[in-house]
């Protein structure tokens, strides 16, 4: 028995598909417990809540049972996925935006302080220590709410999952040109974000100052 | 610090925060999602798996059913034409089955009270023959104010 966990698992993913494509649930199953990983990291870069990010799985599981006759022999079963996962999250990210549920709620004091500190020492790249992670992780996730679904699409696969122009050019079946402009504007957009957010908290620190006065 | 210089001229140094900004976010987002891994394990993925299966086959439902009824829409035109060309062929039929037989044959109405002379006639001289075989003298006599009937044949007649 163990031995034949050991042989399915060591199978590559081509035999694994031909398996499923043939009607073996088991074949299929084992090449979701091979990705599962992968498929929950991409869904996790764009949403935090622990829901959504499994609901993005499963539905890009489902998608690609169904579809496994279409995926083409020969390519990367984990890029696959990964196409079908981004797609996924690009449309939750649409169907958000259009109910209107991203909300830019505005930064702490000590958040704008530190953001502020950032900025006025950074550099061209920046050091995020493991203790400041927190809460750039929450003034990341702010500026991300206040953009378009394209613009978070595009930065997070640049930066968040390192894509290259060619291979999100690839997954979203736009022109390199496009993807270009797009991460162009996304941090045009960002920069915004980020100035607003630290407007926002100046002016909120001078009226208290007023009143104080 | 100007912030509103800042979108314009430090383009770069954003830039560089920015990216910051998001690897954080994703660190943070994976180590948290290590340790509920960590906390869970097994447990999860066998929960996931329970749920992806569940998934699948009602999804499988849905196309099965999401199949007859899309054919069935699809030639729904074809089905309405066919009906209707079945139904005009059927209802002489309907109609023979209900109708009692009294109502379907008038000539035997004809035969059975006024007399089979008017129908052997021929049609030329109906209106008068039609009066003799009725034998009114009354019609007779409209019959030669009219002038359709010769005196003689009138008195013949009588």
């Amino acid at each position: 028995m163990s031995d034949a966990i050991t042989d399915t698992m060591a199978a590559p993913d081509s035999a694994l598909i031909e398996r499923a494509l043939a009607g073996d649930a088991g074949a299929f199953e084992d090449l979701v417990r091979r990705h599962r990983r992968r498929v929950f990291a991409i869904a996790r870069h764009f949403f935090r809540q622990p829901e959504t990010v499994e609901d993005i799985a499963q539905e890009t599981f489902t998608k690609a049972y169904f579809a496994l006759a279409s995926y083409q022999r020969g390519a990367s079963f984990e890029h696959w996925l990964a196409r079908i996962a981004v797609n996924n999250c690009y449309d939750e990210l649409r169907r958000r935006k259009a109910r209107g549920e991203f909300t830019v709620s505005d930064l702490s004091e000590e958040e704008a302080g530190w953001l502020d500190s950032k900025l006025a020492r950074a550099s061209v790249a920046v050091q995020i220590s493991a203790a400041e992670r927190d809460t750039a992780s929450e003034i990341a996730g702010r500026i991300l709410a206040g953009l378009l679904p394209e613009d978070r699409l595009i930065l997070t696969l640049l930066h968040a999952e390192e894509y290259s122009v060619s291979e999100i050019a690839g997954m979203l079946d736009w022109s390199e040109a496009r993807v270009k402009i797009r991460a162009f504007r996304a941090r045009h957009a960002a920069r915004k974000a980020m100035q607003r957010l630290l407007l926002t908290e100046e002016r909120k620190q001078r009226r208290t100052a007023t009143v104080a006065a | 610090m100007d912030y509103r210089q800042f979108g314009r001229s430090s383009g770069k140094r954003g830039d560089g925060l920015l990216v910051a900004l998001i690897k954080a976010r994703v660190q943070a987002a994976d180590e948290e999602a290590d340790h509920l891994a960590a906390s869970q394990g097994e447990i999860a993925e066998q929960f996931f798996m329970t749920r992806l299966r569940a998934r699948i086959r009602e999804r499988r439902e849905q196309l099965e059913g999401g199949f007859w009824e899309n054919t069935v829409l699809a030639a729904r035109g074809w089905l309405l034409a066919f009906g209707l060309v079945a139904s005009l062929f059927l209802a002489p039929s309907v109609v023979t089955l209900i109708l009692p037989t009294s109502q379907q044959a008038p000539p035997s109405l004809a035969s059975a009270e006024t007399g089979l002379e008017v129908l052997a006639l021929s049609p030329h001289d109906a209106s008068g023959n039609a009066a003799l075989a009725a034998g009114g003298s009354a019609a007779l006599t409209a019959l030669e104010s009219i002038g359709t009937l010769p005196a003689k044949e009138a008195q013949h007649g009588r």
